[in-house]
């Protein structure tokens, strides 16, 4: 996920005289925002619900990791 | 006439003065607050930091000088480009999420106080033990540097002095009162002073974009009045080209792993109290950036369309001379100048005295404790640390000063790429380490060097600036080749490994 949002954020596939605009801004920007957003939004989710639970307070780390 | 310098009268410069008191004054408190004359607590806080204090001294340490004027500044060059820095301000967080929850239950459990206790338990290896240490210290030196040399700069835009004698009046008197308060109060002191310093730096970027827009116009009148101008202001509109995209990429992996890996990151997520107080504060900062980096970006373009023709290292002081406007335009736009100068300064010092911490804590246990004076007491070694911090400080001030009087000035951005081609090398010894039980000191150790001597070797290379990726990033391929390789060699079969991972 972090991977097609890299892909998307940055503007390799935007024309290189590509000058249009969005909310006063060239458009190439909006769009790497949002990618941006979105894998805050990503992380933001991961921490909540894939935090090791071996690692949560009072929990004993398992012996071994695979 | 120094067209960058503010013209602060008495009231700006004294509110300033107070806030540089106030931080003195917090000092004295976290010397107050010490509950033994331990590493643990000089260092760590006694790892009881809730999530306030860890997040704003998080933010505080990680948003530094560099934000202010080097990411202003790169964008005035390159334009909207720059919200590469947006990118890979959240690759940082990213980046945590790889080790950050290991890590702090692990330092719990063992009672870690630097960096390389982690690797020390992880390995015991002595090649590690002494070239890890020694890595971290000088990526943190860099990084020290950097802010010492800002804050010379900041002090050049507050007066009207000579700016040779502004910008040593600025690195000596701003390095002495951080060095005070850091060693009256330990971390305590730059953890509270983070907040302050870090609240003010919060508040500081909300009205640098009020301040900027209500002077300048919004972005849309800056686009247009870039796309209007030459063909380079109307290339920092433009999206950025083949070599653009490529450098784009490797500063989003090498900042998501190298900078996640700060020494003074790491020592932060030992310091959490609880794996509570670290997810909440990583949560927050994973939107911190599109606040902080990008106002930084936004206001660079805006010294681009507005401000044309600063050179180099003159566009780090992009910040000021914009400052400078605002601040005469009105009485409330002086004011809310002289607090977001406070911000400034707090971003400054704030990563500044942590880098200075961070430093003396690693060459007093891992360098002197661990090779020199393997017995001496928690209250020698607490001790030396002050000391050393207050010689690390001269030294890197004196070459602040130096580096000053050259010729060509070094950009602010350009330092700061040195320092994570360096500290991305213990990418796999920390990140692969938490996760893959084969990981042998040895295979890392190897890599390491591997990884230092590729990334050192291609320095200035040209075929690789061409590429647009980092040498760091080439050094990093070839330490993991080793550093997996050797380990499957030399560790057959994963169940007679020996590692330590819990």
């Amino acid at each position: 996920m972090y991977a097609v949002l890299t892909v998307i954020g940055i503007p390799w596939y935007w024309p290189e005289d590509h000058a249009s605009q969005l909310l006063g801004m060239p458009a190439w920007t909006c769009v790497s925002l949002l990618a941006s957003l979105g894998a805050s939004l990503l992380t933001t989710w991961l921490i909540l619900t894939h935090w090791p639970s071996e690692c949560e307070d009072g929990n004993e780390p398992s012996s071994d990791p695979s | 006439m120094n067209d960058s310098v503010m013209p602060f009268g008495w009231g700006g410069i004294t509110f300033i003065a107070f806030y540089l008191f106030g931080l003195l004054c917090i000092g004295w408190m976290g010397r107050r607050a010490r509950e033994d004359n331990s590493l643990r607590d000089f260092y760590l806080g006694g790892k009881g930091v809730g999530v306030v204090v860890l997040l704003l001294t998080l933010y505080a340490t990680q948003y530094s000088g560099n934000t202010m004027f080097g990411f202003s500044g790169k964008a005035y060059r390159i334009g909207f480009s720059w919200l590469t820095s947006v990118h890979f301000m959240t690759a940082i967080i990213v980046g945590y999420l790889l080790f950050a929850p290991q890590l702090h239950h692990l330092s719990h459990r063992h009672g870690f106080i630097t960096p390389n206790d982690f690797l020390n338990h992880r390995y015991r290896h002595k090649g590690i033990n002494i070239v890890a240490p020694i890595l971290m210290v000088l990526a943190l030196g860099n990084y020290l540097l950097a802010q010492l040399m800002a804050m010379g700069r900041a002090l050049q835009g507050l007066t009207t002095m000579p700016p040779e004698t502004a910008y040593i009046v600025g690195v000596v008197l701003l390095a002495l009162i951080m060095v005070v308060y850091e060693t009256l109060g330990g971390f305590r002191a730059v953890a509270w002073t983070d907040v302050l310093q870090g609240t003010i730096l919060m508040i500081g970027f909300g009205v640098l974009i009020i301040l900027i827009w209500t002077q300048y116009g919004g972005i849309a009148e800056t686009t247009q009045k870039l796309l209007a101008g030459s063909d380079t202001d109307r290339a920092k509109v433009l999206p950025p080209d083949g070599m653009g995209a490529r450098n784009w990429l490797s500063y989003v992996i090498i900042f998501g792993l190298g900078a996640s890996l700060y020494p003074q990151a790491v020592q932060r997520i030992y310091a959490a109290r609880s794996a509570k107080a670290l997810r909440t504060s990583l949560i927050f900062m994973a939107f911190l950036p599109l606040t902080t980096a990008l106002i930084a970006v936004l206001v660079g373009v805006t010294g681009a369309a507005y401000v044309p023709g600063l050179d180099g290292a003159q566009s780090d002081r992009i910040l000021t001379i914009l400052c400078r406007e605002v601040q005469q335009s009105s009485l409330l736009g002086y004011w809310l100048v002289v607090v977001l100068f406070s911000a400034i300064l707090g971003a400054l010092m704030s990563t500044a005295d942590s880098c200075m911490l961070t430093i003396s804590s690693m060459v007093t246990k891992d360098i002197y404790l661990g090779f020199i004076q393997p017995n001496a007491s928690e209250e020698r070694l607490t001790q030396l640390g002050k000391w050393l911090s207050w010689i690390v400080v001269a030294l890197l001030a004196g070459v602040a000063i130096y580096m000053n009087s050259l010729e060509t000035k070094p950009t602010l951005v350009k330092l700061l790429d040195l320092k994570f081609d360096m500290l991305v090398q213990l990418a796999p010894g920390f990140m692969l380490g938490l996760h893959w039980r084969r990981l042998t000191g040895t295979a890392v150790f190897w890599g390491l060097i591997t990884g230092l001597v590729v990334t050192f070797g291609l320095y200035g290379n040209a075929w690789i600036k061409s590429t647009g990726f980092h040498q760091g990033l080439f050094g990093l391929a070839a330490n993991l080749t080793v550093a997996v390789g050797l380990s499957l060699i030399l560790c057959r079969n994963p169940k007679e490994s020996k590692a330590s991972l819990s």
